[in-house]
């Protein structure tokens, strides 16, 4: 799959862009959401931490949507009970730091399946 | 002149010799023994002078004899031989000096000698004034002398001296008040100069003494004030006679010389009243003040010493009296005790320290103020300042508590923050060591990104650890030990440790710290504790905010020899009336929190010796600033 990863810790970045190529993903990286934004990259899947400097990840995932722009998310949060002031997205595919492999990879299978449901 | 015959009678007086004897004529005395006319030791003094003339000698002598009135006189008497033409003494040649008046001037002065002389050797005062009025009755026949006093309160007489007054009349005068018309004394007091009354019959100072005066014999009074070197009336001095009489100059200058010897023996008794009076005083404070006190020389030997309680002397009297302070003394003591002298001898302010020492029951804390005393020596007041000590402790102790409570609480809020900050190396390295092993799996091995992947989970574990040893420091009591530290370091550590807080709250943060390093003394974490406070208050004032418009700057500087770091924010700031009051305790503008955070901060900043204050910024929010010593 083609993959993008949204997280300003670049030590996190790295580490989930090693076991992403390491499983035979195709992985491109952004510290922020407005890097982002600006790349929009072509991918399945979208892995995008919530606590960012400047525009959150939630911010972004609703610019997307208002947007038309339906590549699945997966979120990724530091800190299970606060979700800045937002409501937390039920819908949405969440990973819980830290998080292992298969975690990833469960939710990975689950967002791209519900979005092929989606589409299909 | 007079001639006697070798037997010793009186064979010729010229008049004026009878005149100075009172008698009508010399023919009185003509044939009787002229030795008679001497009395007692005289007698012996003229024999003897008429013994050595009747051997053909010259002899002399002074003696005195009373006139046929009664009066005595002084006589400078020379016996010169009379011979016949073979040389035998036939007569004796008396000539006679009258010396009365040389020799009462002479008795006066040595009088007024012994007075003075009463008066330095310290004779209590009515024995003084009794002399005094004594001497001066002596100076004239008929004349009765008195010394009243004037009391404390200015009004009444009191009693002086008036030996040879009537008792009654003392009496009935004693505590009569002083005024225009209080006879010769009272008037003379009032009017504060002499008062000469020629005859109390008809003069109106005497209108309502008159019979009084009369009743013992008294015709004329002439009183003058006796007036102390400050011009304050102290009594008077009164010279009465029992027949209406005006004095002669002599006699006004008299009762002034009587007056100034009396003015001198009231006015010196009244200093002795009142250096025992002080004496009495100070030995009562003395005997109040519980302080140790010790006299040393300014060679630094124990000269004297003063102890309430003797047990609470660290040594026997007998040990440390008349002995150098680096003998007796410990030189944890010793040398603050030198230092403080040698303080005090530049500065002429007192010096004070603060040392301890260890007694069977527990440890007492004293505290020593040494001043200069007398010039050359040294006075140190020693106070036990066990209780204060005490209760400081105490205090420091209580601070402790309550700011390790505070912190507990403020990294309970921070909570959220804190796991993120920890979740994100845990996270590294879960997934890094997930990402190593599939990487193994796959042939060949990339050694290099193994090694790469396995070095980050090292410097995550490391990271982690870190995030783990500053929260362990928060969550520790702490014993509050003060180390040399780095105010900037104190402040990049934890601002590291509340980054994602800060994310979280949408905060941006700006930072201006001073490009060298601060060097303060104090406690690290209590200093963290400080910054984190006023950091989380700054965040909440703008919680309401726009997202862009939540700037948090913290900036570190030296300002007027002091370290101060401050933090500003654009929030709501605070109501003008209250910049002081947000640091009383359970005051707050904060949702959450029990109102402590700025009361605990301002201790701990005031602990360190330094101070905090708010104040608002011109266009928007508010800045708190901490200063802090300067480390040397």
């Amino acid at each position: 799959m083609k993959l993008a990863v949204v997280d300003d810790d670049v030590d996190v970045r790295t580490a989930i862009n090693r076991l992403l190529r390491a499983l035979g993903h195709e992985v491109s990286l952004y510290a922020s959401a407005e890097e982002f934004a600006v790349a929009r990259p072509d991918a399945d899947c979208l892995i995008l931490d919530i606590r960012l400097p400047g525009l959150t990840g939630l911010e972004l995932r609703d610019r997307m949507h208002s947007a038309g722009d339906l590549m699945p998310v997966i979120f990724m949060t530091g800190d299970g009970d606060r979700f800045l002031g937002n409501a937390p997205p039920t819908d949405a595919h969440m990973l819980y730091k830290p998080f292992d492999e298969e975690t990833l990879r469960a939710a990975l299978a689950c967002a791209v399946d519900a979005s092929s449901h989606h589409e299909g | 002149m007079e001639l006697l015959d070798i037997e010793g009678r009186l064979l010729y007086m010229n008049r004026a010799g009878a005149e100075l004897l009172d008698l009508c004529g010399p023919q009185d005395l003509i044939g009787r023994p002229w030795l008679a006319l001497w009395e007692g030791e005289h007698q012996a003094a003229a024999r003897e002078a008429v013994n050595r003339a009747k051997v053909g000698r010259r002899g002399s002598f002074e003696g005195f004899c009373h006139t046929a009135a009664g009066v005595a006189r002084w006589w400078d008497v020379v016996i010169t031989p009379i011979t016949d033409d073979g040389g035998a003494v036939v007569q004796l040649l008396v000539v006679s000096r009258d010396i009365t008046e040389r020799r009462r001037d002479a008795d006066f002065r040595a009088g007024q000698q012994a007075v003075l002389e009463m008066i330095a050797t310290g004779a209590s005062l009515d024995a003084v004034l009794t002399r005094v009025v004594q001497l001066i009755e002596q100076r004239s026949e008929g004349m009765l002398c008195s010394v009243v006093l004037l009391d404390d309160d200015g009004i009444h007489l009191r009693r002086g001296a008036a030996p040879s007054l009537p008792e009654a009349y003392n009496a009935a005068i004693e505590g009569a008040p002083i005024g225009p018309r209080a006879g010769s004394c009272g008037t003379a007091m009032y009017l504060g100069r002499q008062v000469i009354v020629t005859d109390v019959l008809d003069d109106p100072a005497w209108e309502d003494y008159r019979h009084l005066a009369v009743t013992h014999g008294f015709r004329a009074c002439w009183s003058t004030p006796i007036v102390s070197s400050q011009k304050k009336v102290l009594g008077s001095f009164a010279m009465y006679y029992s027949h209406p009489r005006a004095p002669v100059p002599a006699e006004l200058r008299l009762v002034d010389v009587a007056a100034s010897i009396s003015g001198i023996a009231i006015e010196h008794q009244r200093a002795q009243e009142a250096l025992r009076h002080s004496e009495e005083r100070n030995r009562a404070i003395l005997r109040a003040i519980p302080d140790l006190m010790f006299i040393l020389s300014d060679s630094g030997v124990f000269i004297d010493y003063h102890a309430q309680d003797p047990t609470a002397l660290m040594l026997p009297p007998n040990e440390f009296l008349g002995k150098a302070i680096a003998d007796v003394l410990p030189p944890a003591i010793a040398q603050p005790l030198f230092a403080a002298m040698k303080g005090t001898l530049q500065s002429g302010e007192p010096e004070r320290f603060e040392y301890s020492v260890e007694y069977a029951q527990g440890r007492r804390f004293r505290e020593a103020s040494v001043v200069r005393l007398d010039g050359d020596k040294f006075l140190s007041i020693v106070r036990d300042i066990t209780d204060r000590k005490r209760a400081e402790m105490d205090a420091a102790v209580q601070r402790r508590e309550l700011a390790h409570l505070g912190r507990v609480t403020t990294l309970g809020e921070l909570s959220g923050a804190l796991a993120h900050e920890l979740s994100q190396p845990m996270s590294a390295i879960l997934i890094n060591a997930q990402a190593a092993r599939r990487m193994l799996s796959h042939e060949p091995v990339d050694l290099i990104e193994l090694r790469a992947t396995l070095d980050d989970i090292i410097a995550n574990d490391k990271r982690a650890g870190t995030v783990i040893e500053r929260l362990r420091a928060l969550l520790k009591k702490g014993d509050g030990t003060f180390e040399p530290l780095d105010l900037n370091e104190v402040v990049t550590d934890m601002l590291a440790l509340i980054h994602s807080d800060l994310l979280a709250r949408r905060v941006s943060l700006r930072t201006h710290l001073l490009s060298s390093s601060l060097p303060v003394h104090g406690d690290r974490v209590q200093l963290q504790q400080v910054l984190l406070n006023l950091v989380l208050n700054a965040c909440e004032s703008m919680s309401a905010a726009d997202v862009d418009e939540r700037l948090l700057t913290v900036t570190t500087t030296i300002e007027n020899g002091f370290a101060s770091m401050s933090v500003a924010d654009l929030g709501i700031g605070i109501p003008d009336d209250q910049l002081t009051a947000v640091f009383e305790p359970f005051v707050t503008f904060r949702e959450r929190g029990l109102g402590l955070g700025l009361a605990i901060s301002r201790s701990l900043v005031v602990a360190h010796g330094g101070q905090i204050v708010a104040r608002n910024n011109p266009d928007r929010g508010a800045t708190f600033t901490c200063i802090l010593p300067l480390r040397p």
